[in-house]
């Protein structure tokens, strides 16, 4: 085989040759089986740098999702500001423990949701979550000790199946903020979401998203792909929304406890909250899944330092 | 479309992700250019979700799929028949029949070519995964790099010569162990 029909089988599936070229190089993959083998094989490696190329963009944009909130006052987006690394940050191996009333930094918290997936009481179900208080998303159930790793509050935890037509695993919750207004009052309240993250295998790079979205309507409103796509529309319906990515190096032991804080405005009906965990890795069969525990939501209160 | 239960739903979607690389790389052997291959793909995906309901689970799916694939890509060339880049049917035929030989191969190939990506150098990585990122025009990319198309265009034959060899070597290499 020489370089001469390398070269003209390249620019043939590059749409560059002539009409002559497409005759002769079609005359002679009719005759010779070797050729036709060669032709194959790079045909099969378009489609396959196609599709690496397109898991790279992929996780690229996972990789950036950036550190921001956006709340909106008066029909205006008027808030932007980066979050701190001390309010959204990572903190590996965070210990937590119950808080009802307590106070955070200069100021007060309520609790608005605790979740460790331990009563018979807690539903999961199939598909992105239409009803208040509901967690649904991609595939994924309530499991105890698994793979070694043990839950990180109480004895169950959430594990979230790898999902071979995406990267990413999501699971949503929508929470009601209606029944919080004695607490929240006429301000714009920062509400901080907590959730801990650990993958079923260790050695290879991880990938963990939280977003929480706050909107004036109720919960069958809401449509899946506001939470599911990146950015997309989500500007256009939410009130506020807040996203905190971040990368777990492989081989990174143990839990990884995320924090996200989100200003909700007055007139927010429902806030939905959503977690993602990621292996990175372009090919489905090496993803793995992910345990998700002891996921709280607090509101803030600030007072002024004394 | 059918109304399936959500049983079949997934069982739909698992089926279609295993196979959909092979019959991706069958539609891309059989047709012109990358954008025929990826419209046949999503039509070819229409046809299988509609029919699902009929297909009967103790069949083959690649085989049943890669039928329905050849139907549109065949449909496709028929549309496209007065275009001076078009191979005639019996050359795409015969092609097809060779990439089924091949089908089993595809998914290996596609892991040692992850790992002769990782192997190769960062800037040559980077350059021809741009170049295949969805939306790139080549003579955009080229000017970017400060190069003329035609030297880009010899560039990327380069490295995907090389990409080729690395697989061929990687696979006789696994064969040998």
């Amino acid at each position: 085989m020489n370089t001469d029909w390398n070269d003209l089988i390249q620019h043939y599936i590059a749409e560059q040759t002539s009409e002559e070229e497409t005759r002769r190089l079609e005359a002679a993959l009719k005759v010779d089986d070797a050729l036709a083998d060669l032709y194959l094989r790079h045909t099969e490696l378009d489609v396959a740098l196609e599709a690496e190329a397109a898991s790279a963009e992929v996780m690229r944009e996972l990789l950036t999702v950036p550190m921001v909130s956006w709340t909106r006052r008066g029909g205006h987006w008027l808030s932007w500001r980066p979050l701190t690394a001390a309010a959204a940050g990572i903190v590996f191996g965070m210990f937590c423990t119950s808080v009802v009333w307590a106070y955070a930094g200069n100021g007060r918290s309520w609790s608005l949701l605790r979740e460790s997936f331990e009563g018979d009481g807690f539903r999961w179900q199939s598909g992105f979550p239409k009803q208040m208080g509901q967690w649904g998303g991609d595939e994924a159930k309530v499991v105890s000790i698994e793979a070694g790793v043990n839950p990180k509050d109480g004895a169950r935890m959430l594990k979230l199946d790898p999902v071979k037509t995406d990267l990413s695993s999501r699971t949503h919750c929508i929470v009601d903020l209606q029944n919080q207004q004695k607490a929240f009052g006429s301000t714009t309240r920062q509400i901080e979401l907590r959730a801990s993250f650990h993958p079923s295998v260790l050695g290879k790079k991880d990938r963990y998203v939280l977003r929480a979205a706050a909107f004036a309507d109720g919960p069958e409103k809401v449509e899946e792909r506001w939470m599911k796509e990146m950015w997309g529309e989500i500007d256009e319906h939410a009130l506020a929304y807040a996203a905190r990515g971040v990368s777990v190096p492989a081989g990174t032991d143990g839990w990884q406890t995320i924090t996200l804080m989100i200003d909700v405005p007055p007139g927010s009906r429902i806030l939905v909250i959503s977690m993602w965990a990621a292996t990175m890795d372009g090919k489905p069969a090496n993803r793995a899944a992910h345990y998700l525990d002891d996921v709280r939501l607090s509101g803030v209160i600030n007072e002024p330092l004394p | 479309m059918p109304n399936l239960d959500d049983q079949h739903h997934d069982q739909f979607l698992r089926l279609f992700a295993e196979h959909e690389a092979a019959l991706h790389t069958l539609l891309r052997a059989m047709l012109p250019s990358r954008e025929d291959a990826k419209e046949a793909l999503q039509e070819t995906i229409i046809v299988l979700w509609q029919k699902f309901g009929d297909f009967d689970p103790a069949r083959d799916f690649r085989a049943w799929a890669s039928g329905i694939a050849r139907n549109k890509a065949l449909a496709v060339l028929r549309d496209r028949k007065r275009d001076r880049h078009v191979f005639d049917e019996d050359l795409v035929n015969r092609l097809a029949d060779r990439a089924a030989l091949h089908e089993q191969g595809v998914m290996p190939r596609r892991e040692a070519l992850e790992g002769c990506l990782q192997k190769m150098p960062a800037v040559q990585r980077e350059l021809v995964l741009s170049a295949y990122k969805k939306g790139t025009r080549m003579d955009d990319l080229a000017a970017r790099r400060g190069q003329t198309p035609m030297s880009l265009y010899k560039l990327l034959h380069r490295i995907r010569l090389a990409l080729l060899d690395c697989v061929e070597r990687t696979l006789a290499t696994e064969e040998a162990l």
